[in-house]
């Protein structure tokens, strides 16, 4: 089945090719190798936002089109109600992701063209049409119903399921995460508490065990996660991040130098902060006293 | 018929199980890029969240499609096995 699939490369100055790939993953691109005429050595920012929204909008189109060769190679052998749902399934998910995917692109180039514009601070926005068509493609493909599934859209607060073949791993006190994430979630919090240490705050209000608890709950250890289905995305903020915190709480509760939503770290920070100014300590949110008393997790 | 097909969809699953992979490692390196102090106008921000949500919305279907192919090759090989138990009564 590997000869199947073309992969894809993405090159330094944000173009893409075919190509070979050991681990079947895209080649990645250091910041440092943005560089243009005028990225200086650090990169400038369109020049590497340009890049990587054009390598997601690659991606996006190969997994988009993955589900449509995976039933033309399966042909006759594959049939029934199943391979009829996959079939529909798959078609509605590579329309999607062709919006979403065309989108980024123009995305992608309407960042080159500002970055030549200069630096001025009010010309560093993206035209609201590029943004209003990424919004579209998220939703379309938020809307594909997954094979087999009827009905609702994802639960807020839905526990991911690990993936396949992954152990799952134990932070400290019960929280588990898929085993590729255990360490590095120990990792963060550790960094966090640290931080939060720093401030002011004490064992009691930053229970580890606590925070693992909502991290596990919140976005199964993914600094990733971006919620686009709950009622705060529909009003324009998207929990985002390992405590999935939304923009303007990140915001408020963020540390000086700590400002980056899906940064991990700092996520956790600006979380821990907002729980302990609101319920007094991590310990007594909601979900983590739930949790704690066998009931099911509710968000904070 | 049924050991071929059994063997089709279990690579199905696996294939956008690895797609899904693809995708959140993407996120992964993307996430980690927004260390980068320089990360910080307005527009690159507003981008960057859109860019990540179509990830990851896509990440989550592929692998939830993927759970839901490897149910039915579960379903297939237990219809496989129920077929064959039913075989060896009706010849034994």
């Amino acid at each position: 089945m590997s000869g199947l699939w073309a992969c894809v490369t993405v090159h330094s100055n944000g173009s893409v090719s075919n190509g070979s790939v050991s681990n079947g993953s895209v080649s990645n691109s250091s910041a440092s190798d943005s560089g243009g005429a005028d990225s200086g050595p650090a990169g400038e920012p369109w020049l590497r936002a340009q890049q990587r929204w054009s390598e997601a909008a690659e991606l996006l189109r190969t997994a988009g089109q993955a589900p449509m060769d995976l039933r033309e190679w399966l042909g006759s052998g594959w049939t029934g109600d199943a391979s009829d749902n996959f079939g529909a399934w798959g078609r509605q998910f590579h329309d999607a992701t062709r919006r979403a995917s065309a989108a980024l692109t123009d995305a992608a180039a309407s960042a080159g063209t500002l970055s030549t514009r200069g630096r001025d601070a009010a010309q560093y926005l993206l035209p609201q049409a590029d943004l209003d068509a990424l919004d579209d493609g998220v939703r379309r493909i938020s809307g594909v119903l997954v094979p087999g599934q009827r009905g609702s859209a994802p639960r807020r607060n839905a526990v991911p399921h690990p993936k396949s073949g992954a152990r799952p791993g134990r932070a400290s006190g019960g929280a588990t995460f898929p085993a590729d994430r255990h360490a590095k979630v120990q990792g963060w919090i550790d960094e966090a508490t640290e931080i939060l240490h720093r401030e002011g705050y004490t064992d009691d209000q930053i229970d580890r065990d606590a925070i693992a608890t909502i991290i596990r709950y919140e976005s199964n250890g993914n600094p990733s996660a971006v919620n686009g289905s709950d009622s705060n995305a529909a009003r324009g903020n998207h929990s985002a991040g390992l405590m999935q915190t939304i923009p303007p709480t990140f915001r408020h509760y963020a540390l000086p130098g700590h400002t980056q939503i899906l940064n991990p770290v700092d996520n956790i920070v600006a979380g821990v902060r907002y729980a302990v100014d609101r319920y007094g300590s991590v310990s007594k949110v909601p979900g983590v006293l739930a949790v704690a008393a066998g009931r099911r997790y509710v968000g904070y | 018929m049924t050991q071929y097909v059994l063997a089709d969809l279990k690579e199905v699953g696996d294939e956008l199980a690895r797609r899904a992979a693809q995708l959140t490692d993407w996120l992964d390196r993307a996430a980690a890029e927004f260390r980068q102090p320089t990360e910080s106008t307005p527009g690159v921000a507003m981008g960057d969240l859109a860019c990540m949500r179509a990830m990851s919305a896509a990440a989550a279907r592929l692998s939830a499609a993927a759970d839901a192919v490897k149910a039915c090759a579960g379903d297939v090989d237990a219809v496989d096995a129920d077929l064959g138990q039913r075989i060896r009564r009706g010849s034994g």
